[in-house]
Order: C-alpha cells, then sequence, then structure tokens
C-alpha cells in the first residue's frame, strides 16, 4: 500500500523534501523504499506514528512513517 | 495530561526559574533543575552556534513518557522537561530539566534521569556551525 514517510534531519536536508511516498507493508520495507530515494545509513531509526517502532511492524492503511536519524538533543 | 508534567519544545530563550517554579511543591524538599547549554568546542572544534531542530509532536510524547518513567522510578511529585529549536548561541540553554522530590536523593537522580533519556530517546537534532560550514552532530 501507499505509505507517507517523512523525512528529518540530514535526511531530509539531503532529499530537499520533508515528505516521500513509498509503497510498503511493513516499516521496514518503507525504509528500504525510501533508499531509492536518499542514502540512509544504517543508524537511522523508523517511528510509526509519533512511535519508535521495529523494522517487521506491519503497516496499516494512514499509517505514516518517519525516518529519525541519531538523536542529538541536549 | 498530567497535571504535574509539564513539557515543552520552543524557540524562545529557556528559564532555569520557570522550571524551579513550575516543579515547587509545598510537600518536595528537594527540586534539582539542569540546564544544558550550548559549549564553544566540540571534538576539538571550535563552536560559534547551534541550530536545533525537532519532530515536535514525537519529541513532546517522548518527553511525558521519560516524566512519567522518572516519577515513578524515583516518586516524584513534579517533573519539567523544556527544550530548545532554531538557532542559539554560545552559552544559552538548549535544555531545562526539573525534577521535585520529598527529599534530595530522589531530586537529583530522577533530574539526572530525565536529561539522560531526553538525550538518548528525543527526536531533536543539531547543526554545529564552524567558521566556514556546519556539520550535523551524530551523523554516522
Amino acid at each position: 500500500m501507499k505509505v507517507k514517510v517523512r523525512l528529518f534531519g540530514f535526511l531530509a536536508e539531503e532529499a530537499g523534501k520533508r515528505e516521500i511516498s513509498v509503497e510498503a507493508e511493513t516499516a521496514g520495507d518503507a525504509l528500504e523504499a525510501a533508499k531509492s530515494v536518499i542514502s540512509i545509513p544504517r543508524s537511522v531509526r523508523i517511528a510509526v506514528n509519533e512511535e519508535y517502532a521495529p523494522s517487521k511492524r506491519a503497516l496499516r492503511s494512514g499509517d505514516v512513517v518517519s525516518l529519525i536519524p541519531p538523536v542529538a538533543g541536549g | 495530561m498530567n497535571a504535574n508534567t509539564r513539557v515543552l519544545i520552543t524557540r524562545r530563550p529557556l528559564s532555569v526559574e520557570a522550571a524551579r517554579r513550575a516543579v515547587a511543591r509545598p510537600d518536595c524538599g528537594g527540586i534539582c533543575v539542569f540546564a544544558g547549554t550550548v559549549r564553544n568546542r566540540n571534538e576539538g572544534r571550535r563552536v560559534s552556534k547551534i541550530r536545533y531542530s525537532a519532530f515536535e509532536s514525537m519529541a513532546l510524547r517522548q518527553f511525558r513518557a521519560i516524566a512519567a518513567e522518572a516519577r515513578k522510578k524515583f516518586g516524584l511529585r513534579a517533573v519539567y522537561i523544556a527544550h530548545r529549536v532554531g538557532l542559539l548561541k554560545l552559552g544559552e540553554a538548549s535544555v531545562v530539566c526539573a525534577a521535585a522530590s520529598p527529599h534530595r536523593a530522589e531530586a537529583f537522580a530522577g533530574c539526572r534521569r530525565l536529561i539522560e533519556r531526553v538525550k538518548k530517546l528525543a527526536p531533536i537534532w543539531k547543526e554545529e556551525f564552524h567558521g566556514r560550514g556546519k556539520t550535523w552532530v551524530n551523523r554516522a
């Protein structure tokens, strides 16, 4: 199904956009599909609907995947 | 939303006194406030300023979860977590955490827990500016 993938930090900067749309059934699929648009290091984590999620997390219609680069708050 | 937890992300300067006031309670004899500030060097390089950005709605969710965990673990009566975004100058506070407890040991330990978890979990990023350019911190 079509899923919205949000990009942050250097991913958004390098892709030149904050959002892409991909075909995916799991969170991990979405990350893999996003690699066709941008290079994604292994350190990038996945969130589904604003919560961290494992790659195997099955997606439902309307879910939003976010790619979270290594955080550096504080 | 718990009345004893206050979390925020703002472009405006942070205040240590606002954090103290937010957690002050008559049953608490200990308040610990931590401020993280912009440092002039990082990894051997001179830093002139830092830009913070956040996935704000998710970061606020994380802050609330971090606050709830620390409250439970240390029996804190009130918790405050604030993070700033935008361009910050040297010495300005980027993050302020506060924990209030009847006694000091839990306030210190709880406040430490808050900042450690914020640094580890909150979807917040920083770009450090040097003489010529900038780098994303922790970009792997």
